[in-house]
């Protein structure tokens, strides 16, 4: 957060310092255009104040050549020189030649001198008539000396009352020594009074205003005020010594140039103005548009609150578009964060469901009275068992094993003592071939070298979309049960023999006597009550047969020995047995002969023959005439064995009864007397025909017309002979 | 025509005497045993022409009496028919593979048809020339 507090405030330093950069750079290029605005003007100024100063001096010098004429031209020539030695007395000459003198040189007075120095003549202009020019002299007399110390013409500067006179002091001598080497015959003064009428020739020149400045401290002042225009210049008037006396200065004022350099400067500065003004409306619309809402972005983005973005929401430019993205992306993170809560406690109301169902669970499955065992399919890695199954398989659970070592870690054995195959296990075919399996012959064999007999039930554990993820096996000991079933075998085993035994005497001694003691059974009703007696006696022997038969079955203690059988055969010696002992009967017995000849069967040679004699036992019971047929078909891997009788047939209510323990085509009890045996004889042939792997129904049976039972076998498989064991 | 000679070995009195009865009648002559260790002896020493021998027997039972009869070269050859109370497969069969001719549940039987069986087979085979003895 820092670093980009640190960036935004940097953005805003660089953006203020472009500013500051491009306003200085404006600022330095006005400066620069002053600048050469003023070296301009000072170079417009100067050339302007040269020119001046020249047509300044050009004027001075041209009204000073005259008088200068004047001086020289009239001091070499002889009448001077004898207008000196009159003492100024010859009249004539002063009105022909002096007089006119001053009006064709413009001069304002002429004084001459004696070669000593006495004032002998002077006159003046009309124009300075109100100067009395004996008193007003170009120099002071005893300072003639100093000036002429050389013959020669002198010019200099003279400061009167009325004014400034400029004075051209010359010596006079013959016209005929041109280069003055003779002494002065006197001295030739002509002035000019510096008045109005000098200084007006000089204003029209140079088109300003020129005035004679006199006095302690003045000086020449040579230069221009660009400020105002104004160009000041002069010369430097000096007395005959040569030092300063006065200075004629000029001044002319350059209006044009004034004004044109003033709409200058008046553009460069409004320039300034309007830049500097830019600048800073620049900077308030920068503060404005981009900075401040910038600030407000960051203030909101850092302190997740829409608050300072507020009113930037409603604009139209870009920080509207992201004040407004913001508040989206918070009004989304509000939303992501309620729904954030939402799953979590969701999550956590489920895991507590969960938690409690699991507790459940366990609890559940510990304090079942059956063990129970669970694993991953299709792997078989064992993931739940309860307390009665540790107990029962006398190990606990062990994630890493796989269903082909459950054999050997829970030391899991037949009941004959051999490894049992771990691919037969039941939980292994619940598994792998995702079928619901029961076993009972599964046996664990615990340390002591005892046997555990398990039965176990398992099943696939299927899920919706009908993958096996998982597959349970609930088992329990069934030890005991098998020692009371072995204990109830041994019983029943003892009680046959105990049983038959006597029976076996009874019959045979009343057979005996049927047989060897007949003259002794002359009485009808002695010879009926032996006959009655050995009857029961058969009787009683077949139905405990049938009890023990039944037993066996029910317990899958009976033992079937498993061969190829040729089933017409095995019918036919079964009907001649029967002929033998039931020809009183008026019925007639055939097996039907099949054209091709039949497959044999997988089937219990004596077992097939007792379900036989049982059906055809039951057909002559229930026929007094015609006939029974047995006759056979081969249907898809089987072959049925039919039994037709012509019999009575029976209802449909006493149909529903058949194959039932104890049930016999008799409604009632009392009915039974109708026919003899215990019932058990189609219970039995069932039973029989199941455990071989077939099935035995009632086809169809009609009151009146007859009844035709069927039982199919299975094929025996080629390859397997009836001597092969 | 010489007298055949019947050994029953057979500890239940009852059918010992019914079986006595009814070979007497048949005009066999009946040596009797009522155990399997007396059966053993009296084959021996008897020479019986053919031997009736119970399964359940005190002291020795039937089918290890059969197992020394066969074992013994002086009696291998008489034939031995198992009599039994027990319908159970497994006896028959371990009966038959040890030697013995028939195995016949007694319930299932009159005596006079066990006479007749015996006849049977001591007509169809001389005394060496007993199924049994291939069996084994």
């Amino acid at each position: 957060m820092t670093s980009q507090k640190e960036n935004l405030h940097s953005i805003r330093l660089r953006l203020v310092l472009l500013l500051v950069f491009g306003t200085l750079a404006l600022v330095t290029y006005f400066l620069l255009v002053t600048i050469m605005d003023h070296h301009q003007e000072q170079t417009l100024f100067q050339s302007r104040l040269s020119s001046k100063v020249a047509i300044f001096n050009s004027t001075v010098k041209n009204d000073s050549t005259q008088l200068r004429t004047f001086a020289y031209d009239y001091t070499y020539w002889d009448d001077m020189v004898n207008f000196v030695k009159s003492d100024g007395r010859d009249t004539n000459f002063a009105e022909e030649n002096l007089a006119p003198g001053l009006t064709t040189f413009g001069a304002d007075a002429i004084w001459i001198y004696n070669p000593s120095h006495q004032l002998i003549y002077s006159t003046g202009d009309s124009d300075i008539s109100y100067i009395d020019l004996r008193t007003v002299t170009p120099i002071d007399a005893s300072q003639m000396g100093t000036l002429f110390a050389h013959n020669g013409v002198y010019h200099y500067y003279t400061k009167v009352n009325a004014g400034v006179f400029e004075i051209y002091a010359a010596s006079i001598h013959p016209s005929a020594d041109a280069e003055r080497k003779t002494p002065a015959s006197g001295y030739f003064f002509v002035g000019r009074l510096l008045d109005k009428g000098y200084l007006a020739i000089l204003n029209q020149s140079i088109e300003g205003s020129t005035q004679v400045l006199s006095g302690p401290g003045v000086k020449l002042d040579t230069g221009y005020d660009i400020e105002n225009g104004k160009i000041s210049f002069g010369q430097q008037l000096s007395d005959y010594r040569g030092e300063p006396l006065a200075v004629l200065s000029a001044e002319y004022t350059a209006a044009d140039l004034r004004n044109v350099l003033s709409s200058q400067d008046k553009v460069t500065v409004a320039g300034i103005s309007i830049l500097t003004l830019l600048t800073l409306g620049l900077m308030v619309l920068l503060l404005r548009w981009v900075i401040s809402p910038m600030n407000k972005v960051r203030q909101a983005l850092t302190q997740s609150d829409e608050r300072p973005i507020h009113n930037l929401m409603s604009r139209q430019d870009e920080f509207g578009s992201i004040a407004r993205l913001v508040s989206q992306s918070f009004s989304q993170q509000k939303l992501l964060v309620s729904q954030r809560q939402t799953v979590e406690r969701e999550v956590a109301e489920r895991t507590s469901q969960l938690q409690i169902e699991q507790r459940t669970l366990a609890t559940l499955l510990d304090n079942l009275p059956v063990g129970v065992f669970v694993a991953k399919a299709p792997g078989g890695e064992p993931t739940i068992i309860n307390k009665v199954g540790v107990k029962l398989l006398g190990r606990d659970i062990n994630h890493s094993i796989k269903w082909h070592d459950y054999s050997e870690y829970y030391d899991i054995i037949k009941e004959d003592g051999s490894s049992y195959p771990p691919e037969d296990l039941p939980l292994s075919i619940s598994l792998h071939q995702h079928k619901r399996v029961l076993k009972d012959d599964v046996v664990i064999l615990q340390p002591d070298g005892k046997h555990r007999s398990l039965r176990v039930i398992s099943s696939p554990i299927i899920l919706a979309d009908g993958k096996v993820q998982q597959a349970v096996a609930v088992f329990e000991d069934i030890s005991k049960e098998q020692e009371l079933e072995r204990t109830r075998d041994e019983f029943f085993s003892i009680a046959s023999h105990e049983l038959r035994t006597p029976l076996t005497a009874i019959r045979g001694n009343t057979s005996l006597i049927q047989q060897y003691y007949q003259d002794l059974l002359k009485d009808p009703d002695l010879h009926e009550i032996v006959d009655d007696i050995h009857d029961s006696s058969i009787r009683l022997i077949g139905i405990v047969n049938d009890f023990l038969d039944t037993s066996r079955l029910e317990q899958k203690h009976m033992k079937f020995q498993l061969a190829p059988l040729d089933i017409t055969e095995l019918a036919k010696s079964v009907v001649e047995e029967f002929q033998v002992t039931g020809s009183r009967q008026k019925t007639l017995l055939e097996v039907k002969q099949e054209s091709q000849p039949l497959p044999k069967i997988m089937a219990d040679s004596n077992r097939t023959r007792q379900v036989l004699i049982n059906l055809l036992g039951n057909a002559l019971k229930f026929t007094d005439h015609g006939s029974i047929t047995i006759s056979f078909e081969l249907t898809d891997g089987f072959v049925k064995t039919k039994i037709t009788d012509s019999g009575q047939g029976m209802s449909a209510e006493a149909q529903t009864l058949l194959f039932r323990k104890f049930e016999q085509t008799g409604a009632t009890v009392l009915t039974r007397d109708s026919v003899r045996g215990t019932g058990l004889g189609l219970y039995i042939s069932k039973l029989i025909v199941e455990q071989m792997g077939g099935h035995i129904k009632l086809e169809s049976s009609t009151p009146g017309v007859g009844t035709v039972f069927s039982f199919i076998l299975p094929v025996a498989p080629p390859g397997i002979h009836s001597d092969s064991q | 025509m010489v007298m055949a000679k019947v050994l029953i070995v057979e500890d239940d009195p009852l059918m010992s005497r019914m079986y006595q009865k009814i070979f007497s009648f048949e005009k066999y002559e009946v040596e009797v045993a009522a155990d399997g260790e007396e059966g053993l002896t009296k084959a021996t020493s008897s020479n019986p022409t053919i031997i009736l021998l119970d399964v359940m027997m005190p002291k020795m039972n039937g089918l290890q009496v059969l197992e020394k009869l066969k074992a013994d070269a002086n009696t291998k050859n008489i034939p031995v028919i198992m009599l039994t109370n027990l319908a159970g497969q497994q006896d028959a069969e371990s009966a038959l593979s040890k030697g013995a001719v028939k195995y016949i549940v007694k319930s299932e039987h009159d005596p006079k048809e066990i006479t007749n069986m015996v006849k049977e087979i001591i007509a169809g085979y001389t005394r060496n020339e007993v199924p049994g003895a291939a069996l084994s």
